[in-house]
C-alpha cells in the first residue's frame, strides 16, 4: 500500500432517481499534487466532488480516505481532512471577510470553546496567502465575486486540511482572476504540501496547472493521466466531439488546445 | 464589523441595553388607574430581591400601591418582556437556519395550530383550569405543538427536513387552520368577539403562574439556541458548507426546530398571537449588529423585550379603561420605526 495514497474510490456508482450518474469510478489520488477533473457539462464532474466531500449521501465502501471507509468519519473528523468550495458561494448574510475566513476554524473548535490567538494566527495567515488581508473587516456581501473566491478559499485554508477539493473554482471569473486563483492553489500544492482537486472547463488552463487530469465523459471516468496524455486531438474529439488543433504553448511546453471552427 | 474585535463594545452596549429594559419595566409599571411614581415603583421592585431587598424602606408607600404594582402590573409587564423576548430569538434562529428574511417565529404554522387549539376550547365554553392554566391556554398549546409535529413530518425526507418545502407546509398548513377557525365563527357568532381577541393577542389576563411557566422554557430553550449560535452563523452560509465545515446540519436543524417550537408555542399560549415582533426585531438588530447570530440572539432577546414591554404599555394606557390588542399595537408601533431605519439603511438588511 503507497503510503501517499490520500483518497480511492472503489466501483463508486451513483445513481439520481434510477439514472447512473457515476459508473465504476475508479480513482487514486496521491498527496502533494494538484489534480484537474474536466469533461462536458453533465459528465459527473460536480458529482464525483460531491460524493468525495461527502456532501451527498456517498454509497458505502466506495470512497476511502487514508484506506479507512469515508462514512466512518463523523462530520467534525471529515471537515480537519478535507476542506470544499462547492461551486456557488454567494453568501446572502451580512459577514465580515474575517468572520467568514473565521469560519474555517470552527472545525477544531470544541462546543464551548470561542477562538484563542492560535486561531486568529491561522486566519490571518490564510487571508495573507490569499492576498485579501485588505478586505478583512469588508462586508462579504460589498466584495467582487473573484474577492469572494479567495475568501472562500482562504477559509479553506483555515481548515488546515492536507485535502481541498473546489468545484469550478473559477468558471464564473475573468482570465486575471482565473490566473490569481490558480496561483494561489498551485502555491499550496508546492509550499504547504496540499492536494488540490478542482474541476475546471477550460482545457488551456487544466493543462498549465494540473499535474495530473481526469478526463470524463457520461459519468465514466474517459482517461486519467499527465496532461500531455490527456489533451489529445484524439480524446477531445472523442469526449466533446470537437475538432482541435493541438500546439505547445511555447512559454510552458504544455499542450494547448485551439478549436478549429468551420466557418 | 470583525466579531472578535467588536465583542466588547458590543457586550457593552448589550448591558446599557439591559439596565435600559429594567428602567423600561420599573417606568412602565407607573401607568395606570392607581398613581404611582418611578421611584416607589422602583422601590417596590428592589425590595422582592433577597438581600438588596432588606435594605429597601418601603413603609411610606401606601399598601394598596405595592399590592397593584406587585399583583397586577409586574407579572404583566414581566410576562410581556419574556414574550417579547420570547419570539424574537426564535424569528432571529429561524431567519438564519430558513435563510430567508421572511420567516418568524410562526412559520411552522404554530400560531394557526394555537389558534384553532384555543378557538376549540372557547366554543366549547372549557373554562376549568388544569394544573395552574386555563383550558385555553392548555388547548393552544397542544394545538400549537400537534401543528409543528404535522408540518415536521409532512417535510420530512428519510432523514432530511428540506428547509423550503417545512417552510411551503407551514403554510399551507397554516392557511387550512386559519380558515377552519374562520368556519367555526360563522357558526359560533357569539363566541367571534372572545375568539378574534384571543388571536389578536393580549396579555391582559396576566399572572405570575403564567410567568412561571414560561420563564423556564425561556431560560432553557434561549441557553440551547445560544450554544448553537456558531453553528447559526455557518448554516446561514449554506448548508453545504456548513457541512463541510463539521457542522450536522440535520441534527442542528432538528434541534433548533424543536427548541424554537417549544419556546413559541409556550409563549403563544399564554398570550395569543403576536405578530411582528419576532419579524422585526431580529431585522432591526441586524441593520446595527450586523448578521452574526452570536450577536443577534442576544441583542434580539433585550431589544424584543423592550418593545413589547412598551407596546403593552400603549395597549393598556392609551384609551383606559379599554384595551387595545397588543398585537395590534406591535404592528401600528413598529412597522413606521421599521420602515424609517429600512429607509436609512437600504443596503444593510440582508
Amino acid at each position: 500500500m503507497n503510503k501517499n495514497l490520500l483518497i480511492k474510490t472503489e466501483n463508486l456508482n451513483w445513481k439520481y432517481s434510477d439514472i447512473n450518474i457515476l459508473k465504476n469510478i475508479n480513482l487514486e489520488f496521491y498527496k502533494h499534487k494538484f489534480y484537474g477533473l474536466i469533461g462536458p457539462n453533465g459528465s459527473g464532474k460536480t458529482t464525483l466532488i460531491k460524493n468525495l466531500t461527502r456532501s451527498l449521501n456517498t454509497p458505502y465502501n466506495s470512497i476511502f480516505f487514508k484506506n479507512k471507509e469515508l462514512n466512518n468519519y463523523s462530520t467534525k473528523e471529515l471537515s480537519q481532512l478535507i476542506s470544499y468550495v462547492p461551486q456557488s458561494t454567494d453568501i446572502e448574510f451580512e459577514f465580515s471577510v474575517m468572520d467568514i475566513v473565521m469560519m474555517g476554524r470552527s472545525p477544531h473548535l470544541r462546543r464551548f470553546q470561542t477562538e484563542n490567538k492560535n486561531d486568529i494566527n491561522i486566519v490571518e495567515e490564510a487571508m495573507k496567502i490569499t492576498n485579501i488581508t485588505h478586505l478583512k473587516s469588508k462586508n462579504i456581501s460589498q466584495v467582487s465575486g473573484g474577492e469572494r473566491q479567495r475568501v472562500i478559499i482562504a477559509r479553506a485554508l483555515a481548515q488546515q486540511t492536507e485535502l481541498i477539493i473546489l468545484d469550478e473554482p473559477v468558471s464564473q471569473l475573468d482570465i486575471q482572476h482565473q490566473v490569481e486563483i490558480l496561483d494561489i492553489l498551485k502555491l499550496l500544492v508546492s509550499k504547504k504540501n496540499i492536494t488540490v482537486i478542482l474541476s475546471l472547463h477550460d482545457l488551456n488552463i487544466a493543462s498549465e496547472y494540473c499535474d495530473e487530469l481526469i478526463l470524463m465523459k457520461n459519468g465514466e471516468v474517459f482517461e486519467v493521466g499527465d496532461v500531455e496524455s490527456i489533451i489529445t486531438t484524439n480524446n477531445i474529439d472523442k469526449v466533446y466531439g470537437l475538432s482541435t488543433l493541438i500546439i505547445k504553448n511555447p512559454l510552458s511546453q504544455k499542450p494547448h488546445v485551439i478549436p478549429i471552427i468551420n466557418s | 464589523m470583525i466579531f472578535l474585535e467588536k465583542k466588547k463594545t458590543l457586550n457593552k452596549v448589550l448591558l446599557l441595553l439591559i439596565i435600559l429594559l429594567g428602567i423600561m419595566v420599573t417606568f412602565a409599571a407607573t401607568f395606570g388607574a392607581a398613581n404611582v411614581t418611578f421611584l416607589d415603583s422602583m422601590k417596590v421592585m428592589l425590595s422582592q430581591i433577597p438581600i438588596v431587598g432588606d435594605l429597601i424602606d418601603t413603609s411610606d408607600i401606601n399598601d394598596s400601591h405595592i399590592l397593584i404594582v406587585l399583583k397586577l402590573r409586574l407579572p404583566r409587564i414581566i410576562l410581556s418582556a419574556l414574550i417579547g423576548a420570547s419570539l424574537s430569538i426564535v424569528g432571529a434562529a429561524l431567519q438564519g437556519m430558513f435563510k430567508n428574511p421572511m420567516a418568524d417565529p410562526y412559520v411552522l404554522g404554530i400560531s394557526s395550530g394555537a389558534s384553532f387549539g384555543a378557538t376549540i376550547a372557547i366554543i366549547f365554553g372549557l373554562e376549568s383550569m388544569f394544573l395552574g392554566s386555563s383550558a385555553i391556554t392548555l388547548f393552544a398549546f397542544i394545538g400549537a405543538i400537534l401543528t409543528m409535529l404535522i408540518v415536521y413530518s409532512v417535510s420530512k425526507i428519510g432523514n432530511k427536513v428540506p428547509v423550503t418545502l417545512l417552510l411551503l407546509s407551514g403554510i399551507a398548513i397554516s392557511f387550512m387552520l386559519s380558515s377552519l377557525v374562520s368556519i367555526i365563527m360563522v357558526f359560533n357568532r357569539d363566541q367571534v368577539e372572545n375568539i378574534v381577541f384571543w388571536v389578536m393577542g393580549s396579555v391582559s389576563t396576566a399572572n405570575w403562574n403564567q410567568v412561571l411557566t414560561l420563564f423556564p422554557i425561556f431560560i432553557i430553550c434561549t441557553v440551547i439556541l445560544l450554544i448553537f449560535s456558531r453553528d447559526l452563523n455557518i448554516m446561514s452560509t449554506g448548508e453545504e458548507t456548513a457541512k463541510s465545515l463539521g457542522v450536522d446540519v440535520e441534527v442542528v436543524k432538528k434541534m433548533l426546530i424543536v427548541v424554537s417550537s417549544l419556546l413559541v408555542a409556550t409563549a403563544v399560549s399564554v398570550s395569543g398571537v403576536i405578530g411582528f415582533v419576532g419579524l422585526i426585531i431580529p431585522h432591526t438588530v441586524r441593520i446595527f449588529v450586523g448578521s452574526d447570530h452570536r450577536v443577534v440572539l442576544p441583542f434580539s432577546i433585550i431589544v424584543g423585550a423592550i418593545f413589547l414591554v412598551i407596546c403593552d404599555t400603549f395597549a393598556r394606557s392609551v384609551v383606559p379603561p379599554m384595551e387595545i390588542p397588543v398585537g395590534a399595537i406591535t404592528s401600528v408601533l413598529g412597522a413606521p420605526y421599521f420602515i424609517y431605519f429600512l429607509y436609512k439603511n437600504k443596503k444593510k438588511v440582508f
